[in-house]
């Protein structure tokens, strides 16, 4: 089930840390993507209890967040029935 | 008061600091990493500022590469028990603070083998005799970059380029420089940098941290909760959570933060040549008190902001004493937890009085200190007839 801001920006970035986190929440910032930090969903445990999501039409912005050295575990596209890998 | 201390803990501070602490309590009131609710992010926000602050401030990049601890001397213990093991070889300085020659002295105990280099007055780090200490099992290099006795400056540049040459690590103990002398990681061959956040950084006590460059791997000191991994028993291995178990002092570090953009504000260079000013007004006015021995160069400029001094055989313990009973005068006296450094300048005995004025300090309130240090000095010298 979707949740929070998931329900409408529908794309999902994980971490292994909240620094992490931190990391890219400071990249979306500067690239005026809006972004919202919720509990990583149940099925994408992946270290970090904390995600961000955005809107899925901004998902090229994961290569800006990748440049800038942050860590993800996994980009993920929120659907009803599931999460699916980002294609970007 | 006239507070002249700085080197131990710097006082006052930006209002700035105070504010930040103060907003941090007031309005961020959660613990970061653990829980990812509003108040929890507020928090993590706030010391990832800090933790990017600091990297604008020392020449590097990477903020999961700074790690959060109490002060400068926990950062060293990290670095230095999380390095060594027993075989491994590491050379030292002769004028190093206990924060150093303590922790040496345990791992020496466990099998580490410790080279300290002879120095003398004015030669404070023999270069020729340091090229020539290292052996095969070198792992590390350490030492204080500034002395907290005499403000003695050592020449890092070339300790860490001969460190690197060797095939070892250099490990620069920042206590008495970080936020007054610029160190910049990325020009420098300084591998692993500790830093207090309460002196020249101008946080509170209780901050401090280890930045360290990509390729090193330190084994924790400290174990426990992260907030990550939780499900897992071992501890994780990914920076900066593998090496800042348990809380964080949250409201510090945005005051530590806050102090370290103060700097940036106002100009690491403008802070150094004030507070040199400051010394040189001090290191002349003492000059010419008869009785009075000064310690160290005479250059002022190629030392951090300190003037060490006895007034004849006077113990510097007494000598303190009556300066603060006559005009409330702060500075520091005794040892300065650094046996080695007073074994060197044969002060093991009498200690010597340190004065370390901040950029704060005014020049009125030195004129004052230099007019009671010659009354000390003047009944000293009543009191031999």
């Amino acid at each position: 089930m979707l949740y929070g801001k998931l329900k409408e920006y529908r794309a999902v970035i994980t971490f292994p840390s909240l620094t992490e986190a931190l990391g890219a929440e400071k990249v979306l910032t500067r690239f005026d993507c809006p972004f919202a930090s919720i509990p990583t969903p149940r099925s994408l445990r992946s270290g970090c209890n904390t995600s961000l999501c955005f809107p899925l039409e901004r998902k090229e912005i994961v290569d800006e967040v990748i440049d800038d050295g942050v860590v993800l575990t996994g980009a993920y596209e929120a659907r009803e029935d599931g999460f699916f890998s980002l294609v970007w | 008061m006239i507070y002249l201390d700085n080197a131990a803990t710097t006082w006052p501070k930006p209002k700035q600091v105070v504010e930040a602490i103060e907003e941090a309590l007031v309005t961020k009131m959660g613990n970061a990493g653990r829980g990812g609710h509003g108040a929890a992010m507020k928090m993590a926000r706030l010391i990832y500022q800090t933790r990017e602050d600091l990297c604008v401030l020392f020449g590097t990049d990477d903020p999961k590469r700074v790690v959060f601890t109490q002060n400068a001397t926990h950062a060293l213990n990290q670095a230095l028990f999380g390095l060594l093991q027993p075989g491994d070889h590491v050379i030292t300085s002769s004028i190093e603070h206990n924060a150093v020659a303590r922790p040496l002295f345990a791992l020496k105990n466990r099998g580490v083998e410790v080279s300290e280099i002879p120095g003398t007055l004015g030669g404070e780090f023999d270069l020729e005799a340091y090229d020539k200490a290292f052996q095969p099992n070198t792992k590390l290099v350490v030492t204080l970059h500034a002395s907290n006795v005499t403000g003695t400056l050592l020449p890092i540049r070339e300790t860490g380029q001969i460190a690197h040459e060797h095939g070892a690590l250099y490990l620069l103990d920042a206590a008495q420089t970080a936020g007054v002398f610029s160190i910049d990681l990325g020009r420098l061959d300084v591998d692993l940098l500790a830093f207090p956040g309460h002196k020249g950084l101008l946080g509170p006590q209780g901050t401090g941290g280890l930045i360290f460059k990509p390729g090193i791997h330190l084994e924790p000191l400290i174990y426990g909760g992260t907030g990550s991994l939780s499900e897992e028993d071992r501890q994780p291995d990914f920076l900066p959570d593998a090496l800042e178990s348990g809380t964080l002092n949250g409201p510090g570090i945005a005051g530590l933060g806050a102090g370290v953009r103060y700097i940036l504000d106002q100009g690491i260079d403008r802070i150094r040549v004030r507070e040199q000013e400051l010394c040189r007004k001090l290191w002349n006015g003492l000059r010419e008190i008869p009785e009075v021995k000064l310690y160290g160069s005479d250059m002022v400029e190629r030392r951090s902001p300190i003037v060490a001094f006895n007034i004849g055989e006077l113990d510097s313990v007494e000598t303190a004493f009556a300066l603060e009973e006559e005009a409330e005068i702060v500075a520091r006296a005794g040892l300065h937890c650094a046996a080695h450094a007073h074994r060197m300048l044969g002060t093991l005995s009498q200690g010597v009085v340190r004065f370390s004025p901040s950029h704060f300090t005014s020049e009125e309130e030195l004129e004052t200190v230099l007019q009671v240090v010659r009354k000390v000095a003047s009944e000293y010298s009543t009191s031999l007839v």
